[in-house]
């Protein structure tokens, strides 16, 4: 490319003649803007490095400290505590369990229906489609859904928190507008091959989709692990069934149970520390994951979100 | 087709009754084409009716059925008769709630709490995605955006946590910070000029990040010729930004405010409920919060129906509002099917 036409040079008048000189490649913009996002990226990540560092503190480190606490005597008695006294190994398989089979069961019913609302010349589908949408902002209230539960599944079992949770209308508009996009052709074809729309769903147009499968699994996983609300209301009365993150409300709120055994050295151990690394333990699987749906979720939210 | 069908009748009136001619019998075909038609379109689509019947399903058990409820709100709710059981009792539950001052109360703080986010929670996103924009280096531009979704996958219930342990009045962050530079612990959490504040912080740190993404996929779609005819006619960075990135993106910068506008009656139920205390209700307590208390701690599950009922019929009016503000706008409404 020539100078006189690259972006990165300019032209300026040395004795004379014109010379073209190399643009500085950062400027005071440049500078500026990237220590913003920087700071701000900071902030978002320091709590939870913070979380991290009191999680492994020890008493004499807590009680030491002037302003942070940092672990200088690192233990792991604060982990000890939360797994033994707060039988967090159960909640956190409870929640693992719930989680997979909710989002299972989630996944397969959402796709059934963001599916079948990519059809045209269907009768009476749009009508399905609206009845449906008039329900995101519309419903009987707190009461009746309890007895509709108490009736179906029953309450204080897993199911109830499972099974009337099984569509989010935003979520499965979302995926249709992903099943949208794949091709007409594709889909006729496999039609003309004798597939049933079953078969064609699931073999075709799911792997075709996969960004958006993964973003809204993304978005069942989380809001199923981060639950609490309606654990709360549907086991009050089994409270050794509680999620992680009931749990963890309960013990942020010094609600904590009597637990037995254990062995930890309580001389080490202090509430901010043991709060601490509940919500480490509850945070790993959402870490565990996050890497591989993010390059997904990215494109997920654009599409699902704005409709060309 | 009444037309057509008024016609075949007048016709029929001119001639004598069973003599029909053949003019008559191909005129008449179509109405019964169209039944057939839609006959055939509903055979063709069977399977596509059983696919839709566990979700038909799903919605009539745990969606409709439930509708029945929202007459609680004009009942006096006894657990042992069941909600049509219980006796109706008219106006009683709205006139009892809407002469507390806790109503007014809840409104006023859901009313004050939507303004301040949709004044300081709303715009940030699209500031964040504007210099994410104009970042070059895609390594660093990665780091950042991984951190700055991460906050949003923290349920409310930690953040809350996290918030009461860094707030702390004898051994949080801040507080020590505060008594190493030589001032007095501030108890922030029972101060109710604190909690607007506090609450806001925590959306924006939760929020921001991911709001960002959507505006990150508007600016990503403008056509990238824009951006070089501009520069070749001598514009420079904030040229750029201000008369091409902003005017591409304000489409869906309008719709995103609309949306959040028909969500003014949701203050947010799991922030709130989850920094807010008894001391401070007087500036915390929202809608959500109320209703939920009504419920779970008081035990006026009819007067919280009634409370709740009132929210959602305010709620649909600015929905739908909204919606046809954005449907004329778009020209497409976010929830249709064309």
């Amino acid at each position: 490319m020539r100078k006189e036409n690259n972006p990165n040079y300019y032209a300026k008048l040395v004795d004379g003649k014109i010379v073209y000189v190399k643009r500085k490649k950062t400027s005071l913009f440049d500078v500026v803007n990237y220590t913003v996002l920087g700071l701000f990226a900071l902030i978002c990540i320091l709590p939870i490095v913070y979380l991290l560092l009191l999680s492994f503190a020890s008493k004499a480190d807590y009680l030491q400290a002037n302003t942070l606490v940092f672990p200088f005597h690192f233990n792991v008695e604060n982990y000890k505590v939360t797994l033994y006294q707060d039988n967090i190994f159960r909640a956190f398989g409870i929640s693992v369990l719930v989680t997979v089979l909710s989002v299972g069961y989630s996944i397969v019913l959402t796709s059934l229906g963001a599916y079948s609302f990519t059809k045209k010349d269907v009768p009476g589908l749009k009508f399905i489609f609206y009845m449906i949408v008039f329900t995101m902002f519309f419903g009987g209230g707190l009461v009746p859904f309890y007895l509709t539960v108490k009736d179906t599944t029953g309450v204080n079992n897993l199911a109830s928190i499972i099974i009337p949770f099984g569509v989010n209308t935003f979520n499965m508009i979302v995926l249709r507008n992903f099943f949208k996009q794949v091709p007409d052709s594709i889909i006729e074809s496999c039609r003309l091959d004798g597939a049933s729309e079953f078969r064609i769903l699931f073999t075709f147009v799911l792997p075709l989709s996969k960004a958006g499968v993964a973003t809204i699994m993304l978005y069942y996983l989380v809001a199923k692990w981060n639950d609490w609300y309606w654990p709360a209301i549907f086991l009050s009365d089994a409270p050794e069934l509680a999620p992680m993150a009931l749990k963890i409300r309960q013990g942020l709120n010094n609600e904590r149970g009597e637990g037995l055994g254990g062995g930890w050295d309580t001389s080490r151990v202090f509430p901010q520390g043991s709060n601490a690394a509940m919500i480490i333990i509850a945070l790993i699987p959402i870490m565990a994951i996050y890497p591989f749906l993010q390059k997904y979720f990215t494109k997920g939210v654009m599409v699902g979100a704005i409709k060309s | 087709m009444n037309d057509k069908k008024i016609r075949t009748e007048e016709k029929a009136g001119a001639v004598p009754v069973g003599a029909f001619s053949e003019a008559e019998r191909v005129k008449k075909k179509p109405e019964s084409d169209k039944w057939k038609k839609l006959w055939g379109k509903i055979v063709r689509s069977r399977q596509i009716y059983l696919m839709l019947l566990p979700v038909v399903l799903f919605y009539i058990v745990y969606q409709y059925v439930p509708m029945y409820g929202i007459v609680l709100a004009w009942k006096d709710w006894r657990p042992k008769y069941g909600i049509f059981g219980s006796p109706w009792v008219g106006w009683k539950n709205f006139e009892w709630v809407f002469a507390r001052p806790e109503l007014g109360r809840a409104i006023k703080n859901t009313l004050i709490i939507s303004c301040l986010k949709l004044a300081i929670c709303f715009p940030l996103p699209i500031f964040v995605a504007i210099l994410l924009n104009e970042m070059n280096g895609t390594g660093t531009k990665k780091c950042i955006q991984t951190a700055m979704y991460l906050p949003h996958f923290i349920s409310w219930v930690i953040l809350g946590g996290l918030v009461k342990m860094i707030l702390a009045v004898d051994d949080g962050v801040i507080n020590n910070i505060i008594s190493a530079l030589g001032g007095e612990r501030v108890s922030f959490l029972n101060d109710k000029d604190a909690f607007y504040p506090i609450l806001l912080f925590s959306e924006i740190w939760k929020g921001t990040g991911w709001g960002t993404i959507i505006y990150i996929a508007a600016i990503s779609g403008i056509d990238p010729s824009l951006y070089e005819a501009a520069t070749i006619d001598g514009c420079k960075r904030g040229g750029l930004i201000f008369r091409i990135t902003i005017p591409m993106i304000t489409p869906v910068i309008t719709v995103m405010f609309i949306m959040q506008l028909s969500n003014i009656m949701n203050a947010g139920f799991d922030p709130v409920y989850n920094l807010y205390n008894k001391g401070i209700y007087e500036t915390a307590d929202i809608l959500d919060t109320y209703v939920y208390r009504l419920f779970m701690e008081d035990h006026r599950e009819a007067v919280s129906s009634a409370v709740s009922l009132f929210k959602t019929v305010v709620n649909f009016v600015f929905l739908i509002g909204g919606n046809i503000i954005t449907k004329k706008i778009n020209g497409y409404s976010m929830y249709s099917i064309d």
